[in-house]
Formats: structure tokens, C-alpha cells, sequence
């Protein structure tokens, strides 16, 4: 298979920067796979599973907001925050999405409204991808 | 004696506090250290983010966010105005909390409709004393800068913008002027001006296919942008506090120094005149008393 060069970034680390043979990212359209030689393109990466294959190994990923840059067949991901399923703590998670709902259940402004909203579903992202593997 | 016992327990006392100040300027050079340390990482992440928004700003309508101007568009006085101030929690850092307090009550005075954001206990605690109403829910310490606290404050921010509540934003933090010399400045966080994504710009030509749109992509890359903003400053911000509490231990040290060599100057001169007086006193009594002696 023909590999294309990923530049994998979160907002502190640089999680991969190698080659890879397939990738499939999290967009507000639905998740979009992305092989070699794609056409240049920028998309809005939003939370949730992000997975690629380096040829040798499978890397799957929780992400949250970012962006995707593809320039001349080089794809870059620039994630707010990207977990690996063993780093993720699932009873922590747990909490974190119980939290959220019970916030979201009382009455409150509309600040606290929407943050507990992106807490849930940051919390939601981060089960579902530790569930899956 | 008395007086050199005195003079004993000053030098003791001083040389105790020498300790503690020689020790806050070792903990703020190793703070001072990570912070930058801390700001490297976080660098390309957020340069290519603004690189990116950079592209998308050349090809949309300005006009049709508001998240940005033209760079030529007059300064917005109108509308309500957020005003983030970072000050310390401590203080014995020189001029720095007060610096940043007077470059904040100089911008207030420029916009009278204003929402106060201060971070910090002493900013706090300065517009309380002065009964300037500041913002409640906007509650953060000046513990070391993490990109946690730069989320939520930007998320704070970033909603109240986008709900219209403040139609622009300012920064006053502290930034360096040069290597030794930092100063409290002002920086408009929002909305952004266009050339602060277009300047570092290389002229290339690359098409780019914009899913959903270039509006949206940069509508959302926006707020994370202001993420790293916030972050950077308080990075700085840090960085100068530590500094300028370098700069006042090390005045603090060399102070004590000079006290502690005059104090034991005058300490050995008090202790050699009493020894030369008893030895006078005793030799004169001895003499007194062979000639007693002698008659």
C-alpha cells in the first residue's frame, strides 16, 4: 500500500509524525477515511475517534477540536487534546459524563448551560473510544 | 557588652532573612525555567493553527465574522468592552502587580462601558479595596500557567463574545521589553486583527478544499486559537512576574550583604575595643600593684 506522510499534533505533544497507510478522522460531516494521494484539503475535526494505520501497527485515538490539513498528499492533525484508550481513565470518565448530566439537569445559566454540554460530550468521546478497544 | 550582643542578634536576624529571600530567587529562576520550557511545547501546535487560519482569512469576507477586522478598521471604543487583567497572587516582585493595575485603570478610563476579568489575588483584592465591580463567575489564581486554566478562561471569554455580551476584548498583562526590563501592556484579544494571522504568512499558492466551508473551519478553529493566545500570555506573564521577583531577591541578597559586612565591621571594632580596654585595665592594675609592692 502507498503511504503518505501524518503529522499527528496535540496542543502540548506531538503524538506521530511517520508514514501511514490509511487514516480515518472524526468531521461535522461524519468520520471520513483518508488514504494516500488525497486531494489538498482543510476540515474542521470535531470530538470524537480518530484512527490510523502506520503499516505496521493500528493507533487509535480520542480527540477533541482541531483540524485537518492535507498539502500536497501531507496530512496534518492538529488535535486540542488526543488520548490513547489505555490513557484513558475510564472510571474518571465515568464521573466526569455523570457530572456533566447532573449539572445539566439543574437549572443554571447559560455559560455553565454549554460548558457542561462540551464536558458531556468530551466525556461521552472518551467512554465510547475506551469501550471500543 | 550589651551592645555587641545586640549587634550579634541583627546580623543573626538579617542572615535569616537572607536565607528565605536567597530561596525565593532560586524557587522563581527554576519556575522561570519551566514556564519557557512549557511554552516551546505548546508552539507548533498553535503556530500552525494560525498559519491555517491565515489561508482561510485571505479568501472569506471579513466582513462576515466577528471574530475579525481589517487592520485599518478604527479601534472599536463602542459597545461593551471585557478587560482581562493578569496580575499576581503574590507580591515582592518589584513594580509588577502595580505596573499591570495602572495600565488596567488607564484602559478603563479610555472604555467607560467595561466588564472586569481579573486573575490573580491582588488584582482582586485592589478593585475590591477600590470598589470597582468586578466579574464573579471569573475566578481564577495565578498558580503556575496550564493549559487547563487557559481553556476555561478563554472558554469564559469566547462565550460571553459570542453572546454578544462584550463586543471586544482587551489583554493587560506583562511582557518583556528586553532581556532584563519587563513592562505591562495592552493586547486586543478580539476581535483579532487580520494581519495577526496574515504577517508570518509565506505567499504560496495551494488550493484547499474547505469542509464544511472556510468560514466554518476558521469559525472553529478560532476559539482553540484563543486558547493558545491566553496561554502564551499568561506564559509571559508568569515568566515576567518571576523575573521581576528575581530581580527584587537579588537587590534583597546583595542588600543584606552590604548590611551584614557593616554590621560585623562594627561588631569586631566594639568586640577589639573591649578586649583592648580590659587588657588595659588589667595590665594598669598589675602595674599598681608591683609598685605596691615595690614601696
Amino acid at each position: 500500500m502507498k503511504t503518505f506522510t501524518l503529522r499527528f499534533l496535540c496542543a502540548d505533544e506531538k503524538e506521530y509524525e511517520g508514514p501511514c497507510v490509511s487514516l480515518k478522522v472524526p468531521l461535522s460531516d461524519g468520520s471520513a477515511g483518508i488514504l494516500a494521494d488525497h486531494a489538498n484539503m482543510v476540515a474542521a475535526l470535531v470530538n470524537g475517534e480518530l484512527t490510523f494505520d502506520t503499516g505496521e501497527r493500528q493507533e487509535i485515538y480520542a480527540v477533541s477540536d482541531g483540524l485537518l490539513e492535507i498539502k500536497n498528499g501531507e496530512v496534518t492533525i492538529l488535535a486540542y487534546s488526543a488520548e490513547r484508550p489505555n490513557e484513558i481513565d475510564e472510571n474518571r470518565a465515568r464521573e466526569a459524563a455523570e457530572r456533566a448530566r447532573a449539572r445539566l439537569r439543574r437549572r443554571m445559566s447559560g455559560l455553565e448551560y454549554r460548558q457542561s454540554q462540551v464536558a458531556l460530550s468530551r466525556a461521552l468521546n472518551r467512554l465510547r473510544v475506551k469501550k471500543g478497544h | 557588652m550589651a551592645d555587641t550582643k545586640a549587634i550579634a542578634n541583627r546580623i543573626n536576624s538579617i542572615k535569616d532573612t537572607k536565607k528565605i529571600t536567597n530561596a525565593m530567587y532560586l524557587i522563581s529562576s527554576t519556575k522561570l525555567r519551566k514556564a519557557r520550557k512549557s511554552l516551546e511545547d505548546i508552539r507548533p501546535f498553535f503556530a500552525k493553527l494560525r498559519e491555517q487560519i491565515g489561508n482561510i482569512v485571505r479568501k472569506i469576507d471579513v466582513k462576515d465574522s466577528r471574530y475579525l477586522v481589517y487592520d485599518d478598521d478604527p479601534v472599536v471604543y463602542e459597545g461593551r468592552t471585557g478587560i482581562l487583567v493578569m496580575t499576581a497572587d503574590k507580591g515582592l516582585a518589584g513594580a509588577y502587580n502595580q505596573d499591570v493595575i495602572k495600565e488596567a485603570l488607564r484602559i478603563m478610563g479610555r472604555h467607560p462601558d467595561y466588564v472586569l476579568f481579573v486573575m490573580g489575588e491582588y488584582g482582586k483584592h485592589y478593585f475590591a479595596s477600590h470598589h470597582i465591580p468586578v466579574d464573579e463567575h471569573f475566578n481564577f489564581a495565578d498558580i503556575e500557567p496550564s493549559l487547563y486554566q487557559a481553556r476555561m478562561m478563554a472558554g469564559n471569554i469566547m462565550d460571553r463574545y459570542d453572546r454578544g455580551e462584550i463586543d471586544s476584548v482587551y489583554v493587560i498583562y506583562t511582557d518583556f521589553r528586553n532581556a532584563l526590563a519587563s513592562e505591562a501592556v495592552t493586547y486586543r484579544l478580539l476581535p483579532f486583527k487580520i494581519s495577526h494571522f496574515t504577517e508570518s504568512l509565506e505567499e504560496e499558492e495551494v488550493e484547499f478544499e474547505y469542509v464544511p466551508s472556510p468560514m466554518e473551519v476558521m469559525e472553529k478553529c478560532i476559539p482553540v486559537y484563543c486558547i493558545g493566545v491566553i496561554y502564551s500570555i499568561m506564559v509571559y506573564s508568569f515568566c515576567c512576574e518571576q523575573n521581576d521577583r528575581m530581580i527584587a531577591m537579588d537587590a534583597a541578597n546583595k542588600n543584606a550583604d552590604d548590611l551584614i559586612s557593616t554590621l560585623t565591621v562594627q561588631y569586631n571594632r566594639l568586640r577589639q575595643g573591649s578586649i583592648t580596654q580590659e587588657i588595659t585595665e588589667i595590665s594598669a592594675s598589675v602595674k599598681a600593684g608591683k609598685r605596691e609592692k615595690n614601696q
